[in-house]
């Protein structure tokens, strides 16, 4: 009989620490920014002619735990249009919306930078056709 | 007394925490700007230009909702009449001292331009 007592205890105490832990959970995402066109690779302006219709939707992100709460590495903006634009195969984006979001999971932090927009690559535009 | 206030002020320095993340980008903008075409010349630069949003933490309260960075773009942008910056620095700082106070900013750098010109 004191073992089932044990047991049970065992079993309401894991489900407390569970709940706590539930309970100890926050979240939020802020909407951080509307940008008509940005860039993170080398792009020549001097002469760019873009036909919008040209580019496709792509979602970019950077994201980082921080164990124990400690902000090891800190998410960017760059490194999340980088991956956008890796990931889009091309060079601008246009028509940008960027979110930061930071989960806490009693003392685990994992924060994000996502961004959204149109990929375009400027020197599929500025090369002169095949014949 | 002196020992109470002694850890007060550790424990305060420990639960201190604050961070700077810097992004490069060649090219930003918030304002409407002519793609087609877009033709910049380096000589028509309107100068280096800055422009923060920032919100203070008093105790627990924010002053205001989040700082965006669009709103750090677009004082940098309308301190030189421009639309669009290049070789730009765009930066988020936080730091908090907790019950205490706290600021969070957005900041942005950048050559400004006036792509209607």
């Amino acid at each position: 009989m004191p073992t089932t007592h044990s047991s049970r205890a065992r079993a309401l105490a894991r489900l407390a620490a569970t709940a706590l832990a539930l309970l100890a959970s926050t979240g939020c995402t802020n909407r951080i920014g509307d940008l008509t066109l940005v860039s993170t690779k080398n792009i020549d302006l001097s002469n760019v002619s873009i036909d919008i219709r040209a580019g496709k939707r792509v979602t970019g992100e950077d994201c980082a735990w921080w164990p124990l709460s400690i902000p090891i590495r800190v998410p960017t903006l760059e490194d999340a249009v980088d991956d956008a634009l890796e990931k889009g195969g091309g060079n601008l984006m246009i028509d940008q919306v960027t979110w930061q979001s930071v989960y806490t999971i009693v003392v685990i932090v994992y924060t994000c930078v996502r961004v959204e927009g149109t990929v375009l690559d400027t020197t599929a535009a500025a090369k002169p056709a095949s014949n | 007394m002196t020992r109470r206030l002694f850890a007060v002020s550790v424990a305060g320095l420990l639960a201190f925490t604050g961070c700077v993340a810097r992004s490069d980008l060649t090219a930003v903008s918030s304002k409407n700007v002519k793609l087609d075409p877009l033709r910049l010349d380096p000589s028509r630069s309107k100068g280096r230009t800055s422009g923060e949003d920032c919100t203070h933490i008093i105790i627990v309260i924010p002053t205001g909702g989040p700082p965006t960075i669009d709103e750090a773009i677009d004082r940098a942008l309308e301190d030189k009449g421009a639309n669009l910056l290049t070789d730009a620095v765009v930066e988020y700082s936080y730091f908090y001292i907790p019950y205490v106070y706290g600021l969070t900013c957005w900041t942005a750098e950048g050559d400004a331009y006036d792509t209607f010109q």
